[in-house]
């Protein structure tokens, strides 16, 4: 028995070292927008038109955009440190172009900039995106200690959003 | 916290038991504290009554049964012998040891008049009656004829019951202890209508009372003194309006990955704490002195209305730590929900599962609060401990095996008795060896042992106990009269099997057998003989009686056919009924009696017909048996006329080789037919010390299980081990739900006990739809009208035109066409409580939004296909933590054209599900665990829960020429294409 725990405890310790999946709301369940029960927000500037669907025994959120300048929905803050590593991935399928952003934040949570993956085109076969994120180092006001996810559309386009992991590497 | 010291003696600890009894069981002990309360009682002692339901020990016979009582006589089901009956129930209660009984008077005024009457005949002396009110939801202000018509109705009842002689009085005022509630505004007005009739101040109204404090204590483990103050203002202002409560203090929850799905949870800390003292607190008040307090005691509701777990029974925990609670309240009144509930299942008299077990237990608890000393029972053998094992009578793989062991004190004096346990199955292969318990004769202690028996299912079919017992200095060994069926893809039974030991009956002599004919019957022997007077002798198929041992009493299978006859309407109706067989002489009639079976004449008339012009059908009509000579047969036509439609006829010949068939006359009549080996209908009593049977029978069953039964002329219950039919040659992968790992995980099972059900698409046997895997999938053509089946709760259009689909001729078959509402109705056990694929070949003939497939009731796993805006649209019911059902929507994008065939289908392996139109799918992920079964329709609906993800759909308009329903799936999850950025 004691070598079946201590076995246990091993693996769940490389586990823990290895990767960590950042719990952000990704599944879209829960109602509303913003705070526990719906951790995501719309962009007041970038709007899209948000619309909540069951898909594939879960929830898609479909972004559709409105204004000319690229719609987007953001997370939850996740506390990050500078050198950080994150992979962020995510389903889509739809028309148009995504692209896959992480937001950063001072330790005030002031916006203090962002890294994003490519902008990739989107067709009507639903399609895994992954993009692995390093938080740059930016000294001073802007050192990031959390990030958002983003989810963008750019002009003109409408997509599904399904299954967003964020996964901590914590080496 | 624990130290690093405590720490290893745990461990230590766990070490040595798991090394006792394995790493997957887990033990439990738990002593009733017996603590009573404060609060100023009215009563001198806490009086505990029975309700009374109008149900006898003669009738309600109902071709099937998850219990039923331990004492029923179809004899006494003729009008002239119903006073033997009454005897029998003030026999019973007496050993009870309780104040009385109890009846929802206006519900049922002409019962309640008759309980009444009786309670001041001699076999009811020593017995009173507490009134009882089922209140209506009125508002008692005679501004509607309703309303007028709700308050003379109440009228009539209090001023019956106050004529009474027998009746409970509490401060020379007469208690009508409440079921249900009104509004307050309602009870205020009734007082002072009462006030004006001068019955007020004779009476006493009871107010339901439930206290919204759950989801406080269990966030926090406390009251906030705001929330208390929030409560005692609840109390006070109930008691300016009622004279008394009836008091809930627990709450229901699922839980959803468990075992015993549905249950009251009870938080004693929190009477204790709490609410006990809040309630002395505002009792005490002069103000409101002289005001009562009373509960509901239930023990379970294990029930086939709702197809299963309404509430789970837990050995007899449930019925324990309920009056554990009520008793920190010190009430003045308990009141038994129900004596004789029999079609709901939740009897306190004694009954075939339950033994004499409740009453141990109440007449224990009855005489700790009257201040008398445990005893033993009259009669009872002192050689053996008053020790009850409970188990349940079936689970299925994922579900854990639990066993409950309870010492019910007979003694004062200190003592203790040594229990060993051990499991074994079927053949006495041990299972599981535990360690040795100690029960203390004077403490009511249940010890609990529930082990995970997922591998048991690849070679285990049963698992028997087994109990060497050291008592009064000297060892035996005792194998309960009690089992637990192994089922693989569902267990339709959640009924707990309880037995005390001293209930138990041994036969001098025992005999039985069960082996199959090349024919596909079995040919079944058994014998049972004592010193004992036997009442009956049966043996059962899984939970149903295959075959009974006959008085002779007339009705001799050796001389007749019995033919089982059942009629359903769509709607509630009162509606004349006929039948009478042409063609022959000696012909029988015997009706399965009140209160749901309409009483049909047993006379015939000069045509030869039995029946009666003015039939109740509560969706289920008359039903029974009719019994044809065996040597007159040959031209024998059975014609039963139902209501306006035309006569039925069903030439004998032709169901003796089809055995079974159905018609619907029209008017949503069904009528179905089905010859039996066996007398379909409670046995009568044998009074013989010696019985025995010896018949063929074919079962209905995928696994057929037989095991013998009999029950003495004093109640004591003999249950022999199951003999199995189909023996396991191999063993194959099966999806399961696991409650101990709480996911899907894969098990080896017998590779027979997943069905494979193909129906059979032919008119061969009329609105049946069979198959050739067992008869217990059989589908109907309509119909399933009777309690519990979908239909008869759902929305059916009130106008439907027909209820079966029609029979078409194609070139390479039969299909069935559906028109304007028509459909098939499965039952329970079609749809697997697990994983499954569904696969049909179906036209549509329009583009409408209509449903496919849908199980009923919308219960955690209930699986739903439907077309929507010409997409295939599923749904799965997710269940919830209350009482309300959900659905889960699964919108698919594939297509469904009107006017082209199509094979459909659906497989859900619990942890993907996929659709198919053509071979081309869709899966999605999908982890939601089934944990009910319900019938379920092809073709029609009923009222969907919220979720479903569409607006209600009409109909299936089309044709269906295949459909089967594998209970396993496999499912590859979903390729999906990555990209990396």
């Amino acid at each position: 028995m004691k070598k079946t725990l201590l076995t246990l405890f091993s693996v769940t310790a490389v586990f823990a070292c290895a990767a960590a999946e950042v719990d952000i709301g990704g599944d879209f369940t829960g109602s509303g927008f913003g705070g526990r029960g719906f951790p995501w927000y719309t962009n007041s500037v970038l709007k899209a038109k948000v619309t909540r669907h069951q898909f594939n025994g879960g929830i898609a959120v479909e972004l559709k955009e409105v204004s000319d300048k690229g719609g987007q929905i953001y997370g939850k803050p996740v506390p990050a440190a500078p050198g950080e590593r994150f992979t962020l991935s995510v389903q889509a399928k739809g028309k148009g172009t995504g692209r896959l952003e992480l937001l950063l934040y001072n330790k005030e949570n002031r916006y203090a900039g962002s890294v994003s993956s490519a902008d990739f085109p989107v067709t009507e076969e639903m399609v895994k995106y992954t993009k692995e994120f390093v938080i740059p180092s930016q000294p001073g006001a802007k050192e990031p200690a959390f990030v958002r996810v983003g989810l963008f559309v750019a002009p003109g386009g409408d997509i599904w959003f399904h299954k967003v992991s964020l996964v901590q590497d914590k080496k | 916290m624990m130290t690093a010291k405590s720490a290893a003696v745990f461990l230590f600890s766990l070490a040595v038991w798991a090394g006792a009894a394995g790493a997957d069981v887990t033990r439990e002990e738990y002593t009733s504290p017996l603590e009573t309360g404060t609060r100023p009682r009215r009563t001198p002692h806490t009086l505990i009554y029975a309700r009374f339901q109008p149900y006898d020990l003669g009738g309600n016979y109902r071709d099937e049964w998850y219990d039923r009582p331990l004492f029923v006589n179809s004899l006494w089901r003729d009008a002239s012998r119903r006073g033997e009956s009454w005897k029998k129930e003030a026999e019973l209660l007496k050993k009870y040891e309780i104040a009385g009984v109890t009846v929802l008077g206006n519900a049922y005024a002409s019962f309640n008049r008759e309980v009444i009457a009786r309670s001041e005949q001699g076999d009811f002396s020593g017995l009173d009656v507490m009134a009882g009110l089922g209140w209506p939801r009125s508002e008692f202000d005679g501004k509607t004829p309703a309303s007028e018509k709700l308050y003379q109705r109440m009228v009539r009842h209090i001023r019956e019951t106050l004529d009474g002689k027998n009746i409970l009085h509490i401060d020379g005022k007469i208690p009508f202890f409440c079921y249900g509630g009104t509004t307050d505004s309602g009870a205020h007005n009734l007082r002072t209508r009462l006030k004006k009739d001068g019955l007020d101040s004779r009476v006493q109204l009871f107010a339901p009372l439930w206290l919204n404090v759950y989801g406080e204590f269990n966030n926090t483990g406390k009251l906030s003194q705001e929330t208390l103050k929030k409560m005692e203002s609840v109390l006070r202002e109930k008691l300016d309006v009622y004279d008394g409560f009836n008091f809930t203090n627990c709450f229901y929850t699922r839980n959803l990955r468990g075992d015993d799905v549905l249950g009251k949870v009870f938080r004693p800390e929190l009477d204790k704490k709490y609410l006990a003292p809040l309630f002395s607190k505002v009792y005490a008040d002069p103000k409101y002195r002289g005001k009562l307090l009373g509960f509901t005691l239930d023990h379970g509701y294990i029930g086939d209305i709702d197809n299963g777990v309404n509430q789970a029974e837990c050995g007899t925990a449930v019925l324990r730590r309920q009056i554990d609670t009520q008793l920190l309240y010190d009430p003045d009144i308990i009141s038994l929900a129900e004596w004789n509930e029999v079609n709901e299942n939740t009897c306190f008299q004694p009954t075939l599962t339950n033994s004499w077990t409740i009453r141990r237990l109440i007449r224990f608890y009855a005489r700790f609060l009257k201040g008398l000393p445990p005893a033993p029972c009259e009669g009872d053998d002192l050689s053996i401990p008053d020790l009850v094992v409970s188990v349940r009578w079936n689970i299925q793989a994922g579900e854990e095996y639990r066993i409950e062991l309870l010492n019910i004190p007979d003694t004062p004096e200190e003592g203790t008795y040594r229990v060993a346990l051990s499991l074994t199955d079927e053949n006495g292969k041990l299972l599981r060896k535990m360690g040795e318990d100690t029960f203390r004769r004077n403490k009511l202690t249940a010890v609990t042992y529930k082990v995970n028996a997922e591998a048991w299912h690849k070679r285990v079919r049963a698992v028997i106990p087994q109990l060497e017992i050291t008592y009064k200095g000297r060892t035996f060994r005792m194998e309960p009269a009690v089992f637990t069926r192994l089922s693989a893809v569902t267990a339709n039974n959640a009924k707990e099997l309880r037995l005390p030991l001293r209930d138990q009956w041994t036969p001098g002599k025992f005999v039985f057998s069960a082996l199959p004919r090349p024919d596909g019957s079995v040919r079944i022997k058994a014998e049972a003989a004592g010193k004992e007077l036997l009442n009956s002798l049966e043996v059962l198929d899984g939970k149903f009686t295959a075959v009974s041992a006959w008085p002779e009493d007339g009705l001799k299978q050796a001389d007749h056919y019995w033919i089982a006859v059942k009629c359903h309407r769509r709607y509630e109706t009162i509606m004349p009924f006929r039948i009478r067989v042409a063609g022959t002489g000696d012909y029988r009639w015997r009706p399965w009696g009140r209160p749901y079976c309409s009483p049909v004449r047993l006379e015939r008339d000069k045509e030869g017909w039995f029946g009666s012009p003015r039939c109740h059908f509560w969706h289920s009509g008359p039903a029974g048996m009719v019994g044809i000579p065996k040597n007159d047969c040959e031209n024998a036509v059975i014609e039963c006329v139902i209501g306006n439609t035309p006569a039925v006829r069903v030439p004998f010949a032709d169901l003796r080789k089809k055995r079974v068939t159905a018609a619907e006359p029209g008017d949503c009549v069904q009528l179905e037919l089905e010859l039996r080996d066996e007398l379909p209908d409670h046995p009568a009593p044998l009074n013989s010390k010696r019985a025995a049977i010896d018949a063929c029978v074919f079962s209905k069953m995928n696994d057929p299980m037989y095991s013998v039964l009999a029950v003495t002329a004093e109640g004591k219950i003999f249950r022999s081990r199951p003999v199995f039919i189909r023996k396991i040659e191999r063993t194959a992968p099966l999806r399961i739900y696991s409650t101990t790992a709480k996911k899907a995980v894969t098990a080896e099972v017998p590779a027979f006990q997943i069905p494979d059900i193909r129906y059979k698409f032919s008119p061969e046997y009329g609105n049946i739809l069979g198959n050739d895997t067992a008869k217990e999938f059989d589908a109907t053509l309509g119909g399933g009208l009777s309690r519990g089946q979908t239909p008869r709760r759902g929305a059916l259009p009130r106008d439907l035109p027909q209820m079966a689909p029609i029979w078409e001729k194609t070139a390479d078959g039969y299909s069935l066409k559906f028109t304007g509402g028509s459909y098939l109705s499965f039952p329970a056990a079609a749809v697997p409580n697990g994983a499954f694929t569904l696969e049909m070949e179906l036209k549509t003939d329009s583009s409408a939004n209509q449903y496919l497939f849908f199980t009923g009731q919308d219960r955690q796993g209930a699986v739903g296909l439907a077309v929507v805006d010409g997409k295939l649209h599923g749904s799965y019911g997710s269940g919830s933590t209350g009482f309300g059902h959900v659905l889960t929507a699964l919108p698919t994008d594939i297509a469904v054209t009107p006017g082209v065939w199509h094979t459909v289908k659906v497989a859900y392996d619990l942890e993907h599900i996929r659709f198919e139109v053509d071979g081309k799918g869709q899966t999605m992920p999908l982890t939601l665990r089934p944990a009910w079964t319900a019938p379920s329709l092809f073709g029609n609906f009923f009222t969907p829960a919220s979720g479903a993800g569409f607006a209600k759909p009409g109909p299936f308009t089309g044709h269906l020429r295949k459909l089967r329903i594998l209970h396993n799936a496999k499912v590859d999850p979903p390729k999906i294409r990555e990209v990396k950025l």
